[in-house]
């Protein structure tokens, strides 16, 4: 396999009327989306897209993301998925920074899409213009081209590109299925945006063993529980925030799901309370999963018995490496803390246009997560927090998340975000935005008091109404006033 | 305006200045206040935690789908679209 388009392609004839898609009440076979891609490259091509071509698809969740995404791969460009929700000074950056040949929209965004794409060739589709018949040529195959761009959507800094190549495409769903028992028979929901890599890597993946994608253009509790009632899913990947709103809203109360086999939790830490809650409201247990757009899936929690590692990211998947090492790059030994670092046939050489970045993050084959973490003796990988992120209190290291965890103990304290704050001299001092009731800030200080070090007991503490998060509900401190 | 929509007024007031508006008083804000202005809406997130405190606090249920703009425009906006959810 060469170009990763040909994942939809294999095993064309036994599965071509099986279910590929289904987009609201319509369901899309196989045979059918395969004939949708053959038609769409092929206006594509016309349309001079072709290798170093790079085509921003605007699109949500839908037949026509899905068709995009392989038909630009089969005709040898690059796509650049770009989340249909996001905020049009996002998309004016992303377009500014890769300066893409060609814009697929759909008509309810197009005019969105006219104030930042300037200069840019823009084709809105519907459903409609994929059956129309053009001459149907063979992927072009060069599994060491760029396939696909992503966006870090990381909380700190600024968003960084990463490109992906066919190779890497390939490698992701075959590591991702080599590790998880899916097959034809599965029924995946993505409400995740498929233009992320969490939602790519499980779209390719579902598709690589020929499941039936239910696409959802976006997160309503309404329509993701008829969506796992009604199309019997077997597999939901999520993040916390979908989880924990599902576990906690009355609209779920009764609802059964017995064809739902895994549920996945990625993009931000699940919380014990969220997996707990869910699993009392639909009894099953949520499982963490441990991705990143530049390295795809890294490990997954199989365990048999989730609920004792139910606060682990799981084992390695297949054909990745993951180790934990010191300061001076040596593996740690179990129950060791350091900085998780990974090497992957499905992960990035490097950013787009940011050599300093990518020198920092990328050394001898293993990508620098940034991350910290520990194994522990059966294998199972646990985040201990953001290496980044360290707190430099006069020369001692405080990790926010050591002090986060800390206040969400505290009864009354419902959201707690810890960052550093300048303390003068050129050092910071531990700064809490706390989310809580009835409580003063003597009271926080008092409850830390003997139980953290002196240097992290925050000496500055602000009371907010609720934090800032991304869609994904991930707390975004960078936009925390320091 | 009914006693009956007037408590209701007043609940949803207590609900947007806890999770929005902290430090504004009660008084100040009126049946037209736009709740846009006080950063409802704003941000997915937020908005659906804000739409499950409205279920909790009226024990209804309420489809996310049907919160657009139109609701949000203004307490009075939100004050119907709860009266029409409890029904």
């Amino acid at each position: 396999m060469q170009n990763y388009s040909e994942i939809l392609y294999s095993n064309l004839p036994e599965r071509a009327d099986r279910p590929a898609l289904r987009c609201g009440e319509k369901t899309y076979s196989y045979g059918r989306l395969c004939g949708f891609v053959d038609s769409f490259s092929s206006f594509l091509a016309k349309k001079g897209v072709s290798e170093g071509k790079k085509v921003c698809l605007l699109l949500p969740n839908s037949l026509e993301l899905a068709v995009s995404l392989f038909s630009v791969a089969r005709a040898g460009a690059a796509a650049v998925p770009v989340d249909a929700a996001s905020g049009t000074e996002d998309i004016r950056r992303c377009a500014e920074f890769l300066r893409p040949d060609l814009v697929v929209t759909s008509p309810p965004l197009a005019g969105t899409l006219r104030s930042a794409f300037a200069g840019a060739e823009t084709v809105v589709v519907t459903p409609a213009d994929f059956v129309a018949k053009g001459p149907v040529f063979p992927p072009v195959s060069r599994p060491s081209r760029e396939a696909v761009y992503l966006f870090s959507t990381g909380s700190t800094g600024k968003p960084k590109c990463v490109a992906r190549t066919h190779g890497n495409m390939i490698a992701l769903a075959r590591n991702h299925t080599a590790t998880i028992d899916w097959d034809f028979r599965d029924r995946i929901l993505l409400s995740i945006p498929v233009s992320h890599t969490y939602g790519l890597g499980n779209f390719v993946s579902a598709v690589s063993v020929g499941a039936c994608c239910h696409l959802l253009a976006g997160f309503g509790r309404k329509a993701v529980l008829d969506a796992l009632e009604k199309g019997k899913i077997t597999v939901f990947p999520a993040v916390p925030f979908m989880l924990d709103v599902l576990a906690r809203s009355k609209i779920s109360e009764g609802r059964d799901f017995p064809d739902l086999r895994y549920v996945i939790s990625a993009g931000a830490p699940l919380g014990e309370e969220t997996f707990f809650s869910f699993h009392g409201t639909f009894g099953i247990f949520p499982r963490q999963l441990y991705g990143s757009s530049e390295t795809g899936v890294m490990s997954i929690n199989l365990a048999e018995d989730v609920a004792e590692k139910r606060l682990s990211v799981g084992r390695p998947v297949e054909n990745v490496e993951i180790r934990v090492v010191s300061e001076a790059g040596e593996p740690l030994r179990p129950g060791q803390t350091g900085e998780i670092v990974v090497k992957s046939p499905s992960m990035t050489d490097g950013y787009v246009d940011f050599p300093e970045e990518s020198e920092k993050a990328f050394r001898n084959g293993f990508y620098h997560t940034g991350d910290l973490g520990t194994f522990d003796d059966d294998g199972y990988l646990f985040i201990r927090g953001r290496k980044k992120l360290f707190i430099n209190v006069s020369g001692n290291k405080v990790d926010p998340y050591e002090v986060e965890s800390l206040l969400m103990t505290h009864e009354k304290i419902t959201e707690a975000s810890v960052v550093g704050v300048s303390g003068g001299g050129g050092g910071e001092k531990v700064k809490a935005f706390v989310v809580a009731e009835g409580v003063s800030a003597e009271d926080v200080v008092e409850f830390c008091r003997g139980k953290l070090s002196g240097y992290k007991i925050p000496s500055k503490i602000e009371f907010l109404d609720s934090l800032p998060k991304s869609p994904a509900g991930k707390v975004l401190r960078n936009r925390l006033g320091r | 305006m009914t006693e009956e929509k007037q408590a209701l007024a007043a609940k949803i007031k207590d609900l947007v200045v806890r999770r929005f508006a902290s430090g504004l008083d009660l008084g100040d804000i009126s049946l037209d206040q736009s709740l846009f202005e006080l950063g409802v809406g704003v941000d997915s997130v937020s908005t659906l935690e804000f739409i499950m405190e409205l279920e909790n606090e009226f024990g209804i249920s309420i489809d996310e789908s049907e919160v657009g703009p139109g609701v949000l425009e203004n307490i009075d906006s939100l004050c119907e679209f709860i009266v029409f959810s409890g029904k």
